[in-house]
């Protein structure tokens, strides 16, 4: 009931996001419409499953905030909001009557941590042992970001340098980053013998050092 | 060297897809439950309950047993708390001391059951409201407790008692509880035993 609630949550912030976008389209009234009636009707059965009074709008909001944060121990994976289980409903009527009894949200978290651990809380606490969770997400993200940008930097700044090579080649030097110092200095020394032989006409016995056949 | 490199870019994916089969390898059949086990090393909660058999009576945490023992949350609600209780009553003739909590029951109700299935438990309170419940970090019935001689938690067993855990788990740490219960620096080798 509850993550329907929120779907519909996201929906509203989706359609405000909309209506500022593209007011002009007549189709998004009806639109709109559809998914307020829907949101009151998901609104209207998760009410129904609650009978309990609250002083004030403010003490209510923080019940279903409250009910919508902690985890059901039994059916793991559902929140108490969520969830009929004895033990949740149990949780629900402890969480009502703290409520009721004007504590904190902080004193009520604490109240189920002490009993049922972090395991509680959807919204686990930042601390050492929840670092990992909380920070490695997005340290993953910063990562895969900056290592697609050196990337980038890196393809762009080697086509660049790829561009000079060309006009190095022109002036009869090829630098390969494959080639060791002494094939190196090899390739150079054919590249200089073959501007020698366009230069001058070709001497009989030029010797290549690659081909080192007999004669 | 170029191409090498990015051949080794294009292994990637391949080395994290390999990773991630392996780690989930390593989990099936694994169970997936998360046992909550907030309640171990600490003491019993302090309570006062009704006792079962005379409501009239109340029950503090004070009149618990001085010696190791068992707590079972119980109600004649719940179908597994029927399945496992003829090993309770078996547990009592071989001499083992248990607590019985009737968790959100009737009090009827609660007393038929004892009658026709017989009543394992030294005494029995009454937590209708379920609070001590709460307090002792139940996840529903049966539950079990192993307490120490100093009424410190140290072993919690969500669902059925049975020969196997009784064997594998619960008696040795009974027998090590009982075995420590003068001393004092036998602490690590009893967590290493009752978890």
């Amino acid at each position: 009931m509850s993550p329907n609630l929120k779907l519909d949550m996201t929906f509203v912030t989706l359609n405000k996001d909309i209506r500022s976008k593209f007011s002009h389209k007549p189709m998004l009234p009806a639109i709109l419409a559809f998914f307020t009636l829907l949101m009151s009707v998901t609104t209207l059965s998760h009410a129904a499953i609650d009978v309990y009074d609250f002083d004030s709008k403010r003490q209510e909001a923080q019940y279903r905030g409250l009910i919508d944060e902690f985890r059901c121990p039994k059916c793991q994976n559902q929140n108490l909001a969520g969830s009929d289980a004895p033990i949740a409903q149990d949780l629900k009527q402890k969480t009502y009557d703290m409520v009721k009894d004007g504590r904190s949200d902080a004193e009520i978290r604490q109240y189920m941590q002490e009993r049922y651990g972090d395991f509680i809380s959807y919204n686990p606490p930042v601390r050492p042992s929840t670092w990992i969770l909380w920070f490695f997400p997005p340290l993953l993200l910063l990562l895969i970001l900056s290592g697609w940008f050196w990337r980038n930097n890196a393809k762009s700044r080697s086509r660049n340098s790829a561009a000079h090579k060309k006009h190095a080649a022109t002036a009869s030097t090829i630098v390969d980053s494959s080639l060791n110092a002494e094939e190196q200095v090899a390739l150079n020394r054919l590249l200089a013998s073959r501007t020698t032989i366009e230069t001058t006409k070709p001497k009989p016995n030029k010797q290549t050092p690659d081909k080192g056949e007999p004669l | 060297m170029k191409s090498k490199q990015l051949k080794l870019w294009f292994l990637i994916p391949l080395i994290v897809f390999v990773g991630l089969i392996i780690m989930l390898f390593f989990r099936l059949g694994q169970p997936t439950e998360i046992v909550t086990n907030t309640s171990l090393e600490r003491p019993v909660p302090t309570f006062e309950l009704p006792l079962l058999s005379d409501t009239s009576r109340m029950v503090t945490d004070a009149q618990l047993p001085k010696e190791p023992y068992l707590i079972n949350v119980w109600g004649s609600w719940c179908p597994t708390c029927v399945y496992e209780h003829p090993f309770f009553v078996e547990l009592k003739e071989r001499g083992v001391h248990t607590v019985g909590v009737n968790y959100k029951d009737e009090v009827g109700d609660a007393l038929n059951y004892l009658n026709k299935l017989g009543d394992p438990y030294l005494m029995s309170v009454r937590d209708y409201s379920g609070q001590f419940a709460l307090d002792l970090g139940l996840t529903g019935a049966p539950e079990t407790f192993v307490v120490d001689s100093k009424g410190i938690i140290r072993q919690h067993i969500v669902g059925e008692v049975n020969e196997e855990n009784w064997q594998s788990r619960i008696n040795p740490c009974l027998e090590i509880l009982q075995k420590t219960a003068g001393i004092e620096s036998a602490a690590d080798n009893i967590a290493e035993i009752c978890q």
